[in-house]
């Protein structure tokens, strides 16, 4: 039978046998995602070091609240990337398409949380960072960050370019949010929740548009 | 599939030829038994053979298969559907006018037979006059050798019957 290109499927067969040449077969996607987050995260641990001195004291002084911040964050992130480098090839397994949305949810209703209860937290929690510098340190951190992801990402074959790559920026937004939350906590206020919600927000949509890279290069 | 990344031609042919029937089934059980079948088929055979390197030898080759069967299916079905939403049935292509009646001629397949039908309304010299010169294209001169009229008498002739015509048209138009 034809297609609407007028080539039967045993044409299209042989064109493709006559075309097939040599490949590298892909790294396994475990140890591509294990080898990027390690280097992203030796980064951000020698970032942290710089900020602080001594990271393990800066989490230890962190109130509850923090702490659990810290990791939902951590674990979004962690999980963001790992499900970005799933999602590049085809065969994951189904759970990967909605596991990071799960510390995601925890992260912004933490947060959410604590806008509500603002008459229990500062305004302002005196550090360094302000929002604005804040909003500044997730995006000039996230992008670059974000493009080594994308650049890691191509080798694959991503049949969801958009959610491969959302998910991905999800992860590196909550690695940035993470890192960043060790010398700058977050405060509670609405605006310090803004502030790191447009900021994700902002890599997640610069990055879904990128995407259309993805289809370009596998002509989808 | 290991051999098929190797560049071995004729065992890529085979696993393709193996595993169409597979896809086939596959983007039936997604899609439903639709006319665009083979598109998907085409389109996951495609998919294959570009993504060919990202599959893991240490893993099962059957969902990796079915994942990329299942999502060109899916995007076969979104472009079908998109198409389809930006597309008009245009069942009535052959009509020119707008106004239905104009058309009924066109619709019956037959526009000479109306033209006839209108040109009965007039004498028969002016009739004559026009079906030679206007339908059957002859100069003034032929038709006045066929007829046995004069050349003017035929111009005069002609000129009636067209305004008769175009009044006749008129009328029914603004009916």
């Amino acid at each position: 039978m034809k297609t609407l290109q007028g080539e039967s499927t045993d044409q299209l067969i042989e064109r493709l046998g006559d075309d097939v040449t040599p490949v590298k077969p892909l790294r396994s996607v475990n140890k591509r995602a294990t080898v990027w987050l390690g280097g992203a995260l030796a980064a951000g641990l020698a970032l942290v070091y710089f900020m602080t001195g001594n990271p393990l004291a800066a989490v230890a002084e962190m109130d509850t609240r923090n702490q659990w911040l810290l990791l939902l964050k951590f674990s979004a992130g962690l999980l963001g990337v790992m499900a970005a480098f799933q999602l590049s090839v085809p065969g994951h397994r189904k759970i990967w398409e909605w596991l990071p949305l799960v510390p995601a949810v925890g992260w912004l209703a933490m947060a959410g949380e604590a806008c509500l209860s603002l008459t229990t937290y500062p305004m302002t929690d005196g550090s360094t960072l302000h929002y604005t510098q804040c909003f500044s340190f997730v995006v000039g951190l996230g992008i670059p960050l974000g493009a080594a992801l994308f650049w890691h990402l191509r080798s694959g074959f991503a049949l969801e370019p958009e959610r491969t790559v959302m998910f991905g920026m999800l992860g590196v937004a909550g690695l940035v949010g993470a890192v960043m939350h060790c010398f700058h906590t977050q405060d509670g206020t609405i605006a310090d929740m803004a502030s790191h919600s447009i900021a994700v927000l902002l890599l997640v949509w610069y990055a879904v548009r990128q995407s259309a890279q993805l289809r370009v290069q596998h002509a989808l | 599939m290991a051999a098929a990344q190797a560049g071995d031609a004729n065992a890529y042919r085979s696993l393709l030829a193996d595993v169409a029937p597979f896809i086939r089934s596959i983007v039936i059980r997604t899609v439903g038994n639709v006319a665009w079948i083979e598109d998907a088929v085409q389109e996951s055979l495609i998919t294959l053979h570009k993504a060919r390197h990202t599959f893991d030898s240490s893993r099962a080759f059957s969902p990796w298969l079915t994942a990329i069967a299942s999502r060109r299916a899916i995007d076969q079905l979104r472009k079908t559907s998109r198409v389809a939403r930006h597309e008009h049935a245009d069942d009535e292509h052959l009509v020119t006018f707008a106004d239905p009646d104009t058309n009924k001629s066109e619709e019956a397949g037959d526009a000479g037979k109306a033209l006839s039908e209108l040109l009965t309304i007039l004498p028969d010299g002016q009739r004559q006059a026009i079906e030679l010169v206007k339908c059957k294209e002859m100069s003034l001169k032929e038709a006045s050798e066929v007829t046995g009229v004069s050349v003017g008498a035929l111009k005069v002739a002609i000129h009636r019957g067209m305004q008769t015509l175009s009044k006749r048209v008129q009328q029914t138009s603004n009916r």
